[in-house]
């Protein structure tokens, strides 16, 4: 395992302690002093502690269903991912692409299917060449 | 290659039986949806999924994602530089006489000399050479 050492020079002194031990702790007049002393206490602590891993059910379960304001808990459904397949280069040869067959007719029974057709058409009449639009200068 | 018209492709997924026989006339693999195809159905389906009411808005964001995947089943022609230039010498010829849409498709079919398959062919006559022009719906295949 590999510790982190928060050494912090404050008022002419250093001080360092173990981010993950924030009572294993040193002060000293130089950085080296004090990464000697912090390692020093690291290894005591190391010599006198044991650790101790402690599984709690009922935390995990609060965890991964946390309660709803209303004191009720709350389901959480995992989020269904859903892989986006990539739209095709017309000049990239290599990929294979299954035939669109399955998509003839497929919107013949959506009622704004058709009606969203006449609505691109008006938007087709309507464009107008766009110009670059410039921001507007304001007048001092 | 052929490119689809946003009406083709909207009358092919409408199970238009003339559309589906010059596809299999042609083949799967001459055929392409030009870039403003492409984005002509998906802003149509955003705005339908945008402003569905709450008793659409399921459907309406599921036709969304169904589309999407019908067009992941064409190969898309980009508009690019090539298809600038002769997108310029359009809009020098014809100004604001012609559809802008019209003049980007027609570019790109001048382009990369593809023919445009539309129901529109009054729209696309000045644009393109009669041999590059071709209506999958009104008229007998070629």
């Amino acid at each position: 395992m590999i510790c982190n050492i928060i050494l912090t020079p404050q008022n002419g002194r250093f001080f360092a302690h173990v981010a993950e031990l924030p009572d294993c702790k040193a002060e000293a007049e130089s950085r080296d002093q004090a990464l000697a002393l912090v390692q020093r206490r690291l290894e005591q602590f190391m010599q006198r502690s044991e650790i101790v891993q402690w599984k709690i059910p009922d935390l995990e379960k609060k965890l991964a269903r946390p309660e709803s304001r209303n004191g009720k808990p709350q389901t959480v459904n995992p989020p269904k991912l859903v892989q986006l397949p990539p739209m095709v280069l017309a000049e990239d040869k290599s990929v294979h692409l299954e035939t669109p067959w399955e998509f003839a007719g497929i919107f013949k029974d959506d009622p704004t299917w058709l009606p969203m057709l006449e609505e691109i058409e008006r938007r087709r009449d309507r464009q107008k060449i766009p110009k670059l639009k410039r921001g507007k200068v304001r007048k001092k | 290659m052929y490119l689809w018209d946003t009406n083709i492709a909207v009358h092919f997924a409408n199970d238009h039986p003339t559309v589906t026989l010059n596809v299999e006339r042609v083949g799967w693999d001459q055929i392409a949806l030009p870039s403003p195809t492409v984005a002509e159905m998906w802003r149509g389906r955003a705005e339908f999924a945008l402003k569905a009411t709450p008793e659409q808005v399921v459907w309406a964001h599921d036709q969304l994602w169904q589309t999407y995947v019908f067009i992941t089943r064409f190969r898309v022609l980009l508009f690019k530089d090539e298809a600038k230039e002769e997108f310029e010498k359009l809009l020098k010829k014809f100004k604001s006489k012609k559809r802008y849409a019209d003049m980007m498709i027609a570019a790109m079919a001048l382009a990369g000399n593809h023919v445009v398959v539309t129901r529109n062919t009054k729209h696309f006559a000045d644009l393109l050479p009669p041999a590059q022009l071709a209506n999958w719906i009104d008229e007998p295949p070629r």
